[in-house]
């Protein structure tokens, strides 16, 4: 016969240390799981460049440069250059046009465009880089 | 009762003890595990290591000795001394560092609360769970200058408590006063090591006799002669960084305006703005987020009321058990755990009072850790009084506090891993613009050793594998702040 007061204590002490033991249950599996492999939560999944422009990772961006993937080369809808200009972010589309990515004038116009409707003064500026079009007038 | 209260025997404890151990140092072995996949950051930590490059050690102390407002010669000696040490690989060096600090805490945080039963070993997956999961700790995980001093010195008040919970001995008092130098020389809130072991003495703890206490008063006596009369270092002043007032963040200039000719009101708004933040989660950094968010309106997010009602709920479990056990203890003495309470109320006084100039989450650090034990204590004893209860609605209400709290908790400590992952996200994302952030620091690369360190950083933050950061809406119950 289990004493009342033992399951009462028994029961609060569950209730204090479950749900964290629980949290650090699921940590050490993950810990396990990268011993055997890769670890779930840390896993990098993005494969192609303009994949890794589109998460706005700039690391994986550059190290895939540098690996010599083609910064030009798009995926289905868009490419890197194209994805930076869709988060606004202006210190890739820099990345991107110091690491070889090559428009021509008429993309170059368009982007910058893009960019000025977007609000996005400073990629605008990037893009345009002195060069004597603005956004009115026929291309 | 009795049956979860009374160890059976020698090896029953040892296997408690052990257990609890291997439990703390599994919920480290997870941050640390976090930690290690975040590259070394950019900011506050490249040009750190650019400056000591090419410098001899004993120049890097000379120079911290006669530099003004701060006076850190150890945390640079201690970055020095590993970066040499690393042949090269300084990622592996500082990351095992920061490991080693994390494994270390683990077992120093543990050893004090003498876990020997299963009721001891009950509330401390929810002390592990407050400890990490405070707001207070992720800034001493999240970043590294490139050696956390934060965490350094949240290791040397938690040694200071073991040193004086131990038995007493001759080296004891020597062990005291090294680590108090160390940490005074290491960063300002190094003081707080003396609050531990003068708090200590005073509730009774004499691991650190009564020479030894007198001892460290006369290293904090040195430290502020030498500091403030011979070497004239100074304290940092108003205008020193941007800080978090009312419902807002101020910049220098602005405190400059409205502080400038009396700073005593934003002293007072710190230390009362750091016991708020530590206790209540309320303010973050001097700003009064949940606050403003009501008032004008809007939506708290749930990570927001999550620390809000975990903080509330702990900081009531901490306040009942002092006024509880206040009358026990005036009658009874009190117990080394009644002791333990006490030391982390004076720590979590003089912590606030030390962010007296400027407030920041991660300052309160040594403070959060004794928070912890405060909880730990105080929830073991809710577990012994709730079994006593007769009333079994009072009882029912008790336990679902209790599930309620610890699971509040539970996700904050879950929140930490995501936390570190989107950290370093961004940190690795700094490295594809170091020449630029160099450039806007005004740092010039010049010698060959400084060019070779900024590349192996470089590639090595590159080559680490840090996945995107998490979309779901499930992520705004998470703290990433």
């Amino acid at each position: 016969m289990v004493r009342p007061e033992l399951t009462a204590a028994r029961t609060c002490a569950l209730a204090i240390a479950l749900p964290p033991i629980v949290v650090t249950a699921i940590a050490t599996a993950m810990l396990l799981l990268a011993a055997a492999g890769d670890h779930p939560f840390w896993s990098e999944s993005r494969v192609t460049l303009a994949d890794a422009a589109a998460e706005g990772d700039h690391a994986l961006v550059l190290r895939m440069i540098r690996q010599g993937h083609d910064p030009n080369r798009g995926t289905g809808r868009h490419t890197p250059i194209e994805y930076a200009l869709e988060r606004s972010d202006t210190r890739l589309v820099r990345l991107l046009l110091a690491h070889g990515v090559v428009l021509d004038d008429k993309s170059r116009r368009d982007l910058a465009c893009r960019a000025a409707r977007q609000g996005g003064g400073e990629i605008y500026a990037l893009l345009r880089d002195g060069r004597p079009w603005t956004c009115e007038g026929p291309p | 009762m009795r049956e979860l209260n009374v160890a059976g025997g020698r090896d029953e404890r040892t296997r408690w003890r052990a257990a609890a151990h291997a439990y703390a140092l599994l919920v480290a072995a997870g941050v640390a595990y976090c930690v290690a996949r975040m590259p070394i950051q950019v900011s506050d930590c490249l040009g750190n290591l650019l400056q000591i490059q090419d410098v001899p050690l004993a120049r890097v102390v000379a120079d911290q000795m006669s530099a003004r407002a701060y006076m850190r010669p150890l945390l640079w000696a201690q970055i020095k001394v590993v970066s040499d040490l690393s042949g090269g690989h300084y990622f592996a060096a500082f990351k095992t560092v920061h490991a080693l600090q994390l494994f270390t805490l683990a077992v120093l945080f543990v050893r004090p609360l003498r876990i020997r039963t299963a009721l001891d070993f009950a509330p401390l997956p929810l002390a592990m769970a407050v400890l990490v999961g405070l707001h207070t700790f992720s800034g001493t995980v999240r970043e590294a200058f490139p050696i956390n001093t934060f965490l350094t010195i949240v290791l040397c008040c938690v040694a200071a408590v073991n040193l004086s919970v131990s038995r007493p001995r001759a080296w004891i008092d020597a062990a005291a006063v090294l680590l108090l130098t160390f940490a005074v020389l290491t960063l300002e809130s190094g003081v707080l090591v003396f609050v531990c072991l003068a708090a200590a003495w005073g509730v009774g703890f004499r691991g650190v006799s009564r020479t030894g206490i007198f001892a460290c008063a006369a290293v904090i006596g040195v430290y502020l002669l030498a500091r403030f009369a011979v070497l004239d270092v100074g304290a940092p002043g108003l205008t020193e960084r941007p800080s978090g007032f009312g419902f807002e963040i101020l910049e220098p200039s602005a405190l400059a305006a409205r502080f400038g000719d009396n700073p005593l009101p934003f002293y007072a708004y710190n230390v009362a703005a750091s016991l708020l933040s530590l206790l209540f989660s309320e303010p973050r950094a001097g700003v009064f987020w949940a606050v403003r968010s009501a008032a004008t309106g809007g939506t708290l997010p749930t990570w927001l009321v999550l620390n809000l009602v975990s903080s509330a709920l702990a900081t009531a479990l901490i306040g009942w058990y002092v006024l509880v056990r206040a009358r026990e203890v005036w009658h009874d003495g009190g117990s080394e755990r009644d002791g333990l309470v006490a030391v982390a109320v004076a720590v979590v006084a003089a912590n606030a009072a030390i962010s007296f100039a400027y407030t920041k989450d991660v300052i309160l650090s040594p403070a959060g850790v004794f928070y912890a034990t405060a909880v730990y204590v105080a929830a073991r004893e809710l577990v012994i009084r709730t079994a006593a209860l007769s009333n079994v609605p009072l009882r029912s209400a008790v336990a679902v506090l209790a599930v309620t709290g610890a699971m509040a908790w539970a996700v904050r400590d879950a929140a930490i891993h995501l936390n570190l992952r989107q950290w370093a996200f961004r940190e690795r994302n700094q490295w594809a613009h170091v020449s630029e952030w160099l450039d806007e620091q005004g740092i010039r690369v010049t010698t060959p050793s400084q060019r070779a360190l900024v590349a192996a950083l470089q590639a090595d933050a590159l080559s680490r594998p840090v996945p995107a950061p998490a979309r779901s809406r499930w992520i705004e119950w998470f703290d990433l702040n």
